[in-house]
């Protein structure tokens, strides 16, 4: 066992051919890609299409919380070659901002406290701001996708790598051996992608011993002034985030429901009323370790990636390679420390979990 | 907009003005003239105000659904003071504001007034909006009205509902934006074998007036609907102080008469001052006299515009022409408008809409071929039309489906309890439905199944459905915005970009729809984009879930106070962090240094990352000092060195401590 208490050597086994991809997330989209580029697999990607102007359910970013030092070493490395591959979009995808990470209750500044040193250790240009409560710190120069263009420029950037892109309808099933049919065609592998897809296709119950669906909200609010600090805040206690959009508008997404947004945005915001301009509502996966759950769980059907937080596009060239069985050995270890088999709290791999799934 | 005088049809004949009581009142500092029952907006039309503001550099017209709320001058710093001008009384001596960012003057506008012209405009600087101005919903109401049943709605179907109530021996309150009642039942005219608008709401007015058992309340928007509840929002004048009126209303039952909403068609510039939906148009000209000019014309893929040039020709105003994308539409109200005289056009869409001088210039283009003609059409105003559509912003706001479909969209068969649809807002077509809807909806909500209400419905050979108006091109970026819907969103199609642009780098991605559309959106704006190919049916309904959604006020609660912190102890996600076997200990620093939590202990100085940490300090026990949990192998006296963010310190174990 290395120092982390990680297997020493476990890669995916299964390789087959023709996959099957199902999520409309960016990940999943990503992913799909990938698979067919790199690891020449034979794709289909199932997913609702999407539209411009939707509330979408997330904020794909090249940083995330973490405490694990394994997981961070793995992501200083991932998140170049995440860049490097978005960078071949027709249209640029990436931007780049700070991110503020702010805990009010004694737990979060307690994990908060835990990973500053983490990264600050791999030699992430992470700043303490002054104050005790809310404690904060900066995280400079954070990659951020763009979703509206990724999404806009995926199909192109997928149908040049031959991947073939099917509407969810078209979805005949999933079977007991883990295979999608589409269209009377099987696809031996069938990756539940995302977490729409993952609670479509029922492997609630398959996972209920690692975690459970959250009810999740995504709030779109009219314009307001520039937020003190920074455009873009993770409020560890609630997992929520909120992002200023270009137009001023704050949209916010976490695991709240009504009208009440998480105290610890309140001083980002001031006194500026904030007044509803879109809502949408999602249900979100929530490990009870806090660790993303990969691969098929013990009595399931399907694969799942889940649980990945707002990094997990960074993740999608190393699971691609897990899948195709092509993974490294630290990265084969890491898969198989948080695969989808592992027990309800794992050790080795626990994170800090805002939303406790049994809350 | 000039206002009718003289012989005029009988529906247009009885305004709410009283031309013998002028008025005159201030807004923004500028003198304002109406009428006695004039509302500030119609008052501020009549005497040429016709312009909200810019936006792209391009006005953007004062319209009943698109003004910005008004304040008493001394009340300015109270925002939820502000009332909407449409339903702010005018008054003699009232002294307003407008809350809304002003474009500074520039050039010979910044010359006192007495030198130049009074602008058409209230000089809103539209692309510095940061507020829609739709009402804020969900405000504490000062009044609350508790009633067997609430009617939204003072159509045809509503006041048949409240009638039905009432007969019922139920109490109910009716709340109708308008300031009078009978909806737009009149300007749909009348079809053969269905009822006579104009006698059945005199008579259902009547009747309701004198039933003890039911409040009308005119000229009061519902701002939202749930379960059990209507928030109505109406203005109270105080003496020359105009005050919100916020009303709830506490209802097992509600029966949504909501109407219809008129589709806008896509075109760039159909926005400006001057361009008129024709559901608009005759509810100004009818409640006050307001007309947008002596040459209008019409442009419509409705039957029912059509009614407009008849009723110009009443009036002695002119009509241009009356242009239809449709290829063949047959109407009564067409074949009328042949005996008229009326230059007819088929086949034809608006491409596109400009200023001119103070006029407006319309240029059409074939709807089949897209071919656009070289001469625009100038005149002082348009009727515009895309059909009727069954307004059900408020039943999606309470959580009831929406299902599109080719012509448009419907309601779920399922919706929120205890909350019905009755009349256009249900799909009826006709008076006589409408009426029996009402009622209808009464009886399901008691939990009785009433008779199928019967709709009078023309064949289509003789009235042609009405279609969506044909997608617009891509707007150029000279040209005026293409708005989606007339509401307070400003909703529009994206802009192509400059090609030239391209030859020399990547393009950037275009704004993203969201900070386009920073505003909640109506469900106009849902099909607006519906028609002119923005989204495809797929996510239309997912669109209006999202989008159409009454700007209430977020909540955000205040940072809670610091709080005792809990004795120490290993959080969960440390658990195996440094091995199986890992345990507390107390250390000390050489120099006396307080290390904070989460600094990393490793075993010299020469290891380089976290990875290779061996322990790390939880915090500070008051008795026991710093503790930090290390992994085994360890004991009493071990110097190791902690790395607190930049700093490093050496550090002496103590003693293994249990927590």
């Amino acid at each position: 066992m290395a120092a982390s208490g990680l297997p020493r050597k476990m890669t995916m086994t299964v390789s087959p051919d023709r996959i099957a991809v199902i999520g409309s997330s960016p990940f999943a989209v990503f992913l799909s890609g990938l698979l067919a580029t790199g690891q020449t697999r034979d794709v289909a990607l199932v997913r609702d299409p999407d539209a411009e102007g939707h509330l979408r359910d997330g904020i794909d970013l090249g940083f995330a919380p973490h405490i694990r030092p394994d997981t961070l070493s793995l992501l200083a490395r991932l998140v170049p070659e995440a860049q490097r591959l978005l960078s071949r979009f027709p249209v640029p995808v990436i931007d780049r901002g700070d991110l503020l990470l702010g805990a009010t209750g004694h737990p979060a500044r307690e994990a908060l406290a835990h990973m500053t040193h983490v990264a600050a250790g791999f030699g992430l240009p992470l700043e303490p701001m002054p104050g005790e409560n809310p404690r904060r710190v900066r995280v400079r120069d954070v990659r951020r996708l763009r979703r509206a263009a990724f999404l806009a420029a995926g199909d192109g950037w997928l149908a040049a790598r031959g991947v073939r892109q099917v509407h969810g309808r078209d979805l005949a099933g999933i079977g007991r051996d883990g295979s999608a049919t589409i269209a009377g065609e099987t696809y031996p592998l069938a990756i539940l992608a995302d977490d729409a897809a993952a609670l479509v296709h029922g492997v609630e119950a398959d996972l209920a011993k690692l975690g459970r669906f959250v009810p999740h909200a995504t709030l779109l609010t009219e314009p307001v002034p520039p937020l003190a600090i920074t455009p873009l805040a993770l409020d560890l206690d609630s997992g929520a985030i909120l992002r200023q959009r270009a137009s001023g508008a704050l949209q916010i997404t976490g695991p709240f429901s009504g009208s009440a947004l998480p105290a610890g945005f309140s001083d980002l915001i001031g006194q500026h009323p904030l007044r509803l301009a879109g809502r949408a509502e999602h249900m979100r996966f929530v490990s009870h370790d806090g660790a993303p759950v990969l691969g098929a769980p013990r009595r399931g059907r399907a694969t799942v990636f889940l649980g990945l937080g707002p990094d997990a596009l960074m993740f999608a060239p190393m699971l691609a390679r897990w899948i195709a069985g092509a993974a490294s050995e630290p990265e084969a270890q890491w898969c198989a420390a948080h695969g989808a088999t592992r027990s309800a709290r794992s050790p080795a791999v626990a994170e800090f979990a805002p939303v406790r799934a049994e809350a | 907009m000039l206002r009718l005088t003289g012989a005029r049809p009988d529906e247009l004949a009885h305004p709410l003005i009283d031309p013998a009581r002028p008025i005159r009142f201030t807004l923004d500092g500028r003198a304002v003239r109406g009428f006695a029952g004039d509302t500030v907006l119609s008052a501020l039309l009549a005497s040429g105000i016709h312009t909200v503001g810019t936006r792209e550099g391009h006005p953007v017209a004062l319209t009943e659904s698109f003004a910005p709320p008004v304040i008493h001058r001394g009340n300015h710093a109270r925002p939820d003071l502000a009332v909407p001008m449409a339903l702010c009384p005018a008054a003699d001596g009232l002294d307003l504001v407008t809350l809304a960012p002003k474009r500074a003057p520039r050039g010979l506008a910044r010359l006192p007034l007495p030198l130049r012209r009074r602008p058409p405009s209230l000089g809103i600087d539209l692309d510095a909006l940061r507020t829609s101005f739709a009402p804020t919903a969900g405000l504490t109401p000062d009044r609350t009205l508790r009633a067997d049943i609430a009617i939204v709605g003072g159509g045809l179907a509503g006041l048949s509902a409240a009638r039905e109530a009432a007969e019922r021996g139920l109490s109910a309150v009716l709340v109708e934006e308008n300031q009078v009642l009978g909806g737009l039942a009149r300007f749909f005219g009348r079809a053969e074998g269905d009822a006579d608008p104009a006698p059945a709401i005199a008579e259902l007015v009547a009747a309701l007036k004198a039933a003890p058992n039911v409040t009308l309340l005119t000229a009061t928007r519902a701002t939202g609907v749930a379960p059990g509840r209507v928030d109505a929002l109406g203005v109270a004048l105080d003496e020359t102080v105009p005050h919100p009126r916020r009303l709830a209303i506490r209802a097992e039952r509600i029966v949504l008469a909501t109407g219809s909403i008129e589709v806008l068609p896509v075109f760039p510039g159909n926005r400006l001052p001057g361009i008129l939906l024709s559901s608009a148009a005759w509810s100004l000209a009818r409640r006050f006299a307001l007309w947008p000019g002596a040459r209008t014309l019409i442009h419509s893929s409705a039957n029912t515009a059509y009614r407009m040039a008849l009723l110009a020709a009443e009036c002695g105003m002119t009509v241009t022409q009356a242009s239809d994308p449709r290829m063949a539409p047959q109407s009564r109200f067409i074949e009328f408008c042949k005996a008229y005289g009326f230059r007819l056009r088929r086949g034809t869409a608006i491409d596109s809409a400009a200023p001119s001088q103070a006029e407006l210039s319309l240029t059409h283009r074939d709807a089949q071929t897209g071919r656009v003609e070289a001469e625009p059409e100038i005149v002082d105003g348009a009727f515009v039309s895309g059909g009727f559509l069954p307004d059900l912003a408020l039943w999606a706001a309470a959580g009831g489906a929406i299902l599109p479909h080719p012509e448009g969209y419907a309601a779920g068969s399922e919706g929120p309890d205890g909350i019905a649809l009755a009349g256009a807002a249900a799909g009826f077509q006709s008076h006589t439905g409408a009426m029996e809807s009402g009622r209808a909806a009464v009886a399901r909500l008691l939990g009785e199944t009433p008779p199928a209400p019967s709709d009078v419905l023309i064949d289509p050979v003789f009235e042609t459905p009405q279609a969506l108006p044909p997608a617009s091109n891509p707007t150029a970026p000279d040209r005026p915005p293409a708005y989606f819907g007339a509401g307070p969103s400003l909703a529009a199609a994206a802009k192509t970009q400059p090609a030239r642009k391209r030859l020399f780098r990547r393009p950037a991605p275009q704004t993203a729809p969201l900070d386009r559309e920073p505003f909640a959106l109506g469900l106009d704006d849902c099909i607006g984009k519906l028609a002119s190919g923005d989204i495809s049916a797929d996510h239309f309904a997912r669109l209006v879930a999202e989008r159409c959604v009454p700007p209430t006020l977020l909540a955000v609660p205040l940072s809670p106070a610091d709080q005792d912190e809990p004795p120490l102890a290993v959080p969960s996600f440390l658990q195996r962090r440094f091995g199986a076997g890992q345990q507390v200990w107390s250390l000390a620093t050489a120099d006396g240094r307080r290390l904070d939590p989460g600094a990393l202990i490793y075993p010299n100085t020469d290891r380089a990352t976290p990875r290779d940490a061996i322990g790390a300090v939880l915090g500070r026990d008051p008795d026991r000092g710093t503790l930090a949990l290390l992994g085994p192998g360890h004991a009493s006296g071990d110097t190791l060195h902690a790395r607190d963010m930049a700093a490093g310190v050496a550090v002496t174990l103590g003693e293994k401590v249990r927590l």
